[in-house]
Order: C-alpha cells, then structure tokens, then sequence
C-alpha cells in the first residue's frame, strides 16, 4: 500500500476531529476523498503530509513512518496560498528546484507558458485565481508518487475547473496515486477510481466509484447528497 | 540540505534588512558631507539633527534585526508559508537550526554595518592609530581589547539566548489549537520572568560561595579578571538557557506541530 492510516485520532482541545481512522490506498489510483465542510478531510490530509501531530495512531507512506523520506515522495496543493508573495516566479521555481529531486523545471515552464506567465512575474501583481495556477503548476511538475490536493477547486469558476482538473490530469505519472479532497463531486467523478467518504471524523465509505455506481444505481454526487442529508 | 535552507532564509531576510543598512550608510556619508560646512549655522542644525537621528538608527538596528529574525521565523514556520516549509524534505532540526545561524549571521552583518556608517561619518586622520592605542592599554590588569571581545561573545549569546527564547514561545504558543499569538506572549512573559529569576539565584549561589564578591566591586582590590570571571559565569548560564529555549523549539515543531 502506498498510504496506510492506522487507528488515527486527532483532537482540537476537546473536539474529536479525527477518530481512529483506517485508510489504505494503493498505488496508481485517482482518490476523492469526500466530505461536508467540517467533516476531518484537511485534518486527515495535514496529519499525512506531517502539518499536524495526531494523538494516536500511525501514518505510513510508502511504509515509511511521515519524515523527510516521505516528503520526498509527496507532492502537497493545500487549500491556501503558500507561497511567498514578494518572489519573482522564477525565484520560486528555483526554490522548487532546489529541494525536490524530482521537480521538472522544463515542465513548470511550459505550464506556466500556457498561461502566460511569466519566469519575471511577480506573484504579488497576480490575482488569487492566478497564484493558485502557479501553486497547482508547481505541485504538478513534481513526479511525485503520491499528490495530494486540498480543495484544488475551491471556489474557482467552472472553466478554471475544468484547466485545473485537465492540469491535474495530465500531468500525472501512470504509477502514482493522486488523493483530493473536494465537495465539488460532479466536476471530478468522472475520473475517480477511488472514493473515500468522510463524516464527522470518521471514514463511512472507502470503495471503488465504480463498483459504489454499479451497486446503488446512483451517481456519487447522489450517493454524497444522500448520505450526507441534512 | 542546510546550506540550502540558508540561502533562501538569508535571501528573505535581506530584503528587509538592506532598505535599513540603506539608511544607515545613508545617514553617515550625509553626516560627512554636511561636516565640511559646519561652520554655516543652518547646516551646523541640520547637522545635529541628523547625527541624534543617526545615533536612533543605530540603537534600533539591533532591535530591528531582531524584529525582523522573529518576524520571519513565524512567517515561515507557522503561518501559510509554513505549508511548503514544513512539507519540503528537511529534517525539523535543519529548519531551525538555520533560523538561529541566520539571526547570527544577521546581527554580524548588522554589527559591521554600523561601524561602517559610523567610520564614514566620524572618521579623521590618526583614529585607527588612537583606536590601537587605547585597545592596547591596560585596565586594572587586563587589556581593553580582550574586555570588549568578551563582551562582544557575551553579547552575542544573550542576543541570541533572547531570540531563541522568542522562538520557544512561539513554538509552545503556536501548537496550540486557539489564541496562538496570545499564547505565545504568555509564555514569553514566562519564560522572561523565569530567567531572570534564575539570575537571581545564580548571583546568590555566586555570593555564597564569594561572600566579599559585591563588596569588593567598590574597592581597588577587584581586578577586571575577577569581573570578567564573573560574567562568565552568567555568560555560560546564558549559553545553557539557549540551548534549553532551543530543544524546547525543536520538540514542539517535531512532535507538536500544528498548522490548523
């Protein structure tokens, strides 16, 4: 299994926000890990890429407990701008270049062309909509064997959707897992192979999309809007 | 790895500290130029008002750089930065260990800065000469220069003692799940009242040991090694304070941290 999360508890002061989870995912699948606003998936996602200490439990990538092994072979989009605003794209391609083996300098450019920004851009003169392509160019240039995406469509208008998810889509090698996280379901069905269902800390559904298709008759939008009823 | 990290961290805090070397290299030559007519009495004013202006830069240089060393720790460690980071494969004690050389490296830079204005705007003919002769002499039995060395180092620990303390309050403060500023405040109240109540023990242990010790600090007998013994005394508590303010960092961006 490329991710293992074994009996994983998280708590914010007295709130359970993370409660003995147990997730395990193979290589070479396109993970939606699904749930209402609140539901534990940035928590679980910040726990996996190290961001968060858990009280108890394990985190296994690729084996390896979470630690400068498995950073080599993460490639994290979080939900916010993490970039530093005063460097110069070029500057921060460099920083990429720097501490990722498998960064591809050549790629993040000719992403980064299509957009037409440019290597002298600042990210400060750049809208938020355009900081976050240059984030996702970043992220997805990696030949990473595990991407791991926190709402990379949150909040962006349908046909920045669409870029994102064709950005996301191409640029991703056979072998590795891509999980993300959205409530945005109907735009990335289509191209689950894997869907993780989460509620109030705790996973429900953990199955193939197909096989959760086939079974309920339903798509997985209609199956999230059922299961989730308020 | 931590070569890397370097560079980046000296690249960032650059930008923040060359607008104020700016200034201060600024504010010497103009001290200068405006000395060679001293004698016109509207320049003569200008003139004091830009050498009292001068002396604020350089009192808040120090405090500046520190400023801005805090400043950036917080920014790239426990705010969104943080993100990227903590999420690049570096071991923890890298990240940190970088910060503390770049506060180092910073205050050095800062240091030699400000003899440069100063030499700029103060410098004549024979000071250099006068400046040896007077490192050369002797104070009641020690040689000046050793006394400002060690001060210097002395300096320099408790600069850096007082930032990691900084570090190791934001460090507890921001692994907290709300109120992480506040929290970090706190214990840097803590932490601040803390050791200067250990001073106090350790001068009393000083004391019970040397019981003439303060009493000899007014009569001719005291020698400046006995003064300089006894600072070093503070200067190695000092030093092992930092390195306790330093472990307290790294355990809590190890194994507390806490990016919400």
């Amino acid at each position: 299994m490329l991710l293992e999360c074994k009996n994983v508890c998280k708590s914010y002061g007295n709130k359970e926000v993370l409660k003995n989870i147990n997730l395990s995912l193979p290589a070479g699948k396109i993970v939606g890990l699904l749930g209402k606003n609140g539901s534990g998936k940035t928590t679980l996602i910040k726990a996996i890429n190290g961001l968060l200490s858990i009280d108890s439990g394990e985190i296994l990538i690729d084996g390896k407990e979470v630690g400068v092994e498995s950073k080599k072979i993460i490639s994290y989009l979080p939900e916010r701008n993490y970039l530093n605003v005063h460097e110069k794209v070029k500057d921060i391609i460099d920083y990429f270049n720097d501490f990722y083996e498998d960064f591809d300098k050549d790629k993040v450019y000719k992403l980064l062309n299509n957009l037409d920004i440019q290597a002298e851009d600042k990210l400060t003169t750049m809208s938020k909509g355009m900081r976050e392509k240059v984030q996702l160019s970043l992220v997805m240039s990696r030949k990473a064997r595990l991407y791991i995406l926190d709402e990379p469509m949150g909040g962006v208008d349908p046909a920045t959707r669409d870029y994102i998810l064709d950005t996301i889509l191409n640029n991703f090698d056979d072998g590795a897992t891509i999980l993300m996280s959205t409530h945005l379901i109907s735009d990335i069905e289509r191209v689950l192979d894997e869907v993780v269902f989460i509620d109030n800390g705790q996973i429900t559904r953990c199955e193939s999309a197909e096989k959760l298709r086939e079974e309920t008759g339903k798509s997985i939008d209609e199956v999230f809007r059922e299961d989730f009823k308020c | 790895m931590l070569g890397k990290v370097l560079k980046y961290d000296i690249k960032v805090l650059s930008r923040y500290l060359i607008p104020l070397y700016a200034v201060l290299l600024g504010l010497g030559l103009m001290i200068r130029l405006l000395s060679f007519f001293e004698k016109v009495s509207i320049i003569n004013i200008i003139l004091g008002i830009m050498i009292v202006a001068f002396i604020f830069a350089v009192t808040f240089s120090f405090i500046l750089n520190g400023i801005f060393v805090i400043k950036y720790y917080l920014e790239n460690l426990y705010k969104d930065q943080g993100y990227l980071t903590h999420t690049l494969p570096v071991k923890k004690g890298t990240l940190l260990l970088s910060k503390v050389l770049v506060a180092l490296i910073t205050i050095i830079m800062t240091f030699v800065i400000i003899i440069i204005s100063v030499l700029i705007a103060f410098y004549t003919n024979g000071l250099f000469g006068d400046v040896f002769k007077v490192l050369g002499q002797s104070l009641a039995g020690m040689e000046i220069y050793k006394f400002i060395l060690f001060m210097l180092v002395y300096g320099l620990i408790g600069y850096l003692t007082t930032i990691l303390m900084v570090f190791a309050s934001i460090s507890i403060g921001f692994s907290k799940s709300s109120n992480k500023l506040v929290n970090s405040v706190v214990w840097a109240l803590i932490f601040y009242f803390g050791m200067e109540f250990l001073y106090m023990g350790v001068l009393g242990i000083v004391m019970g040991i040397n019981p003439s010790f303060i009493a000899n600090l007014d009569n001719n007998t005291f020698m400046m090694a006995d003064l300089l013994n006894f600072f070093m005394i503070f200067m190695v508590f000092t030093a092992c304070i930092g390195g306790v303010y330093y472990y307290i960092s790294y355990r809590f961006m190890n194994k507390k941290l806490n990016l919400e």
